[in-house]
């Protein structure tokens, strides 16, 4: 019997596959960090060697299996970036929260502009624009938690982030039901404005998910009188149900746990000292995910692409001048110096994929968009895989906020 | 206490005695009006969610370079403390209003940068490995010379600076300052926790600076500024001590302002705590400015020793041994008979005010008191670092 099996028994079990990933992403990662290189780096060569670039075992099919734990773990993500936005002092602190807020509307709009100009159709512009308003929650925190990062760039940063994908959600809710009624397999019989109802039914309702969840959460917490830092299990029970809320009702899981983190930490002020009992669950589930994403990108279809030099210089253009539009947009604030307006700029390079916002069944890609378009959005997401993290490093170390304890 | 300028060559060369790069250094003692009066204090930098310390102070600073105003900033040894000095005043008016402006400007600095500033002698639950030296030489100097207690010392006081007169007054004030210290640790004892955890003191913050080798009091036996130049001399030949600096006395001279600088109060919850304790201590030292060549009789270090632990232990509610008497009462009967002698003589129209603030600095078991109060309740030690960062940003009275 054993003669018939050709395929060693591991790599029968998705799980088994995936755990081997991530210890490869963690011993390179850890190996790599001597060196100075950033950890998450380590997700990168893992996913690459055992993705859709190399041996082909982590795969659509497989991640697939995992579709409901990647969901999880994307809200859990948003969850945190809620938690880390300062409402108070984003309303109140004048130009600084004006100039995060013009960054990160000049981010999606820079990228549509250009996307549009080098020929992509306007609409798909504007639907990917909408996309790249957000920063990738999961490489700056990873980075942040990498170096221990802290500092006031890190603190608008996180804020930045927080900002970035509550008005991306709120703009792919626009642009998606454009491209939904009007793009390349739009629905003959569906309107823009039945679209349009029906994302933002989505939206609303998962943020009315995370207002009843929120109350339940508040209320547990105050029939059992104990210090915050004994409560997280109350914390996590609130948050799978809301997950649970949102998949049954098909509303947006994302904005809801990104409301739910809002919520906390500016109406439930003194309950957000979660910190320690989070960090390893959280530097584990960055690591995952990002190899996850790592797994998807094909280098051999990007190398064809470069052959193409449209697809790749559109991409490069993109990724660039997002650094350069959230830059430019920094320019009024007074809170930080000129090296930190750069190092923020660097560190806000990082990009969402479609999947990345809406928690689907569609991975990272989105079919409704043409092939040229799909194309740029492909290159544009490796781009992020091989860059991002390095950039956001770099960004992290420019403002001087990193440490690594000891002496100096 | 004179003009707070110093001469720029001999400021280069205080500072590299105080960097340790140049040769040890002791500036003459500047003569200056007895009785005037500067307040130094350190702050908390803290982050707004979690209320831990948090290293922004070099762009709060930075922020407060392009504010035009009467008083100084400085940065201290670790980037999640400020420090803030104002200039030279002379009543309790005066210097509540100042302190008042000073913590409305560091505040919205801070909230600009989006940090929360706090009073307070020690942070309830900072790690002292996790904090960040100040990128600065003198700072790196010292944690060459001291290792891990120079991060150790972050913790937050207030400095009383007294003018003098002249160098021989400064060293018999210093004398008779010293003495009644404790009696300020208890009013100021703020700093319940330490590291995470209640610690059995009021001011936990007095117990750390005696980890350091010059920490202690001035020793007796020097009558003269000649004296203590011969013993600064003496140590330095050593490569004992460099700079005054190096001397973490609890009562110390300060050459080159010509004050002597009280330095054991943890830094007051509010302003206004901090212009009433500076002027009791100007009071005091406005009395025996008044009684010339008189020393004080006991010169027991262990009676100094035993009253000042009594006092970072118990605070307001400690017990007092009066040097001088002998004694024995409760600190708050030793502070109300001050106050009340004091009263009687003080040019200050505010003092009487003044000795309000100091009463209710005595009710409910103080500052200490009031933080612990909020622990019983329920409350975090994050909590407890929010309290002390509300009760500062609300300010007056």
């Amino acid at each position: 019997m054993t003669e018939d099996l050709s395929t060693p028994l591991f790599l029968l079990s998705p799980l088994a596959v995936l755990g081997a990933g991530l210890m490869v992403a963690l011993v390179v990662g850890l190996s790599l960090q001597r060196f100075q290189i950033p950890k998450l780096y380590g997700a990168v060569i893992a996913g690459l060697l055992l993705g859709s670039s190399g041996a082909g075992l982590i795969d659509r099919a497989l991640l697939g299996q995992f579709q409901e734990l990647m969901n999880g773990a994307a809200a859990l993500v948003l969850f945190d970036v809620g938690r880390k936005m300062d409402l108070a002092w984003l309303l109140r602190s004048g130009r600084q929260g004006r100039s995060l807020l013009l960054a990160t509307l000049a981010r999606g709009g820079a990228a549509a502009l250009v996307l549009g100009v080098l020929g992509l159709p306007w609409g798909a512009a504007v639907f990917i624009g909408s996309i790249l308003i957000a920063v990738n929650p999961v490489i700056l925190s990873s980075m942040i938690a990498d170096e221990n990062a802290s500092g006031t760039s890190t603190f608008a940063s996180a804020n930045m982030v927080g900002v970035s994908n509550l008005v991306a959600l709120l703009a792919l809710g626009i642009t998606l039901a454009w491209t939904r009624s009007h793009g390349v397999d739009a629905d003959a019989g569906s309107g823009f404005g039945a679209e349009l109802v029906r994302q933002g039914g989505k939206l609303a309702l998962g943020a009315a998910i995370a207002g009843l969840c929120y109350a339940l959460y508040a209320l547990a917490t105050r029939l059992c009188k104990v210090p915050a830092t004994m409560r997280p299990g109350m914390l996590l029970a609130a948050l799978l149900i809301d997950l649970g809320l949102c998949s049954v009702t098909a509303s947006s899981a994302l904005l809801s746990l990104l409301l739910m983190g809002v919520l906390l930490r500016n109406a439930e002020k003194r309950d957000n000292v979660f910190q320690a009992q989070l960090a390893t669950a959280q530097d584990i589930g960055y690591v995952l995910l990002f190899l996850m994403s790592a797994a998807l990108v094909d280098l051999p279809q990007l190398l064809q692409e470069a052959r193409q030099p449209r697809v790749l210089l559109a991409a490069v253009a993109v990724f660039l001048l997002r650094v350069a539009a959230t830059r430019l947009a920094l320019w009024p604030a007074s809170a930080w110096d000129a090296r930190k307006k750069h190092a923020m700029a660097l560190s806000m390079c990082s990009l969402v994929s479609y999947g990345g916002l809406v928690v689907d069944s569609t991975l990272n890609a989105y079919t409704g968009l043409d092939p040229t378009s799909t194309a740029v959005m492909g290159a544009l997401l490796t781009l992020n895989v091989l860059l991002a993290p390095g950039l956001t490093w770099l960004g992290l170390r420019l403002a001087g906020e990193t440490y690594r304890g000891g002496s100096q | 206490m004179s003009d707070m300028s110093i001469d720029p060559s001999l400021q280069d060369a205080q500072a590299l005695a105080n960097a340790g790069q140049g040769p040890a250094y002791l500036p003459d003692f500047k003569a200056s009006t007895p009785g005037t009066m500067g307040i130094e204090l350190e702050l908390m930098v803290l982050d707004r969610l979690t209320y831990d310390l948090f290293p922004a102070a070099p762009d709060i600073l930075r922020l407060l370079d392009k504010e035009d105003k009467p008083w100084v900033h400085t940065p201290e040894i670790t980037t999640s403390m400020l420090e803030v000095a104002t200039s030279i005043l002379t009543s309790f008016d005066a210097a509540a209003e100042q302190l008042e402006h000073i913590r409305q400007t560091v505040q919205r600095a801070a909230f600009e940068v989006g940090a929360a500033v706090s009073g307070g002698g020690a942070h309830p639950f900072q790690k002292w490995h996790e904090q960040r030296i100040y990128p600065k030489e003198r700072y790196f100097a010292s944690e060459r010379k001291y290792g891990y207690l120079a991060k150790l010392f972050t913790v937050f006081g207030m400095h009383v600076h007294i003018g003098a007169g002249d160098a021989d007054e400064a060293m018999r004030l210093t004398a008779w300052l010293t003495q009644r210290a404790p009696l300020f640790i208890a009013l100021s004892a703020n700093s319940p926790c330490w590291q995470g955890e209640v610690s059995g003191f009021c001011s936990s913050r007095s117990n750390v600076v005696g980890a350091f080798p010059m920490s202690g009091i001035l020793p007796f036996e020097l009558r003269t500024w000649q004296d203590f130049r011969d013993h600064f001399d003496r140590l330095a030949a050593h490569g004992i001590v460099n700079s005054i600096k190096d001397f973490y006395w609890d009562v110390r001279p300060k050459p080159e302002y010509g004050t002597i600088e009280l330095r054991v109060l943890d830094t007051p919850l509010k302003p206004v705590h901090a212009a009433a304790l500076a002027c009791y201590a100007r009071e005091l030292v406005l009395e025996w400015v008044d009684q010339p060549g008189r020393w004080p009789g006991n010169a027991s270090r262990e009676l100094y020793v035993w009253n000042r632990f009594n006092a970072a232990r118990d605070g307001v509610e400690g017990s007092w041994i009066d040097p001088e008497s002998g004694a024995t009462s409760s600190i708050v009967e030793a502070v109300r008979a001050d106050l009340a002698r004091l009263r009687g003589r003080t040019r200050d129209p505010g003092f009487d005010k003044a000795c309000g603030v100091i009463e209710a600095l005595m009710r409910d078991g103080g500052q200490a008191g009031w933080l612990r109060a909020h622990l019983e309740a329920g409350g975090g030690m994050n909590d407890l670092a929010r309290m002390a960062s509300e009760m500062f940003e609300h300010g007056a009275p």
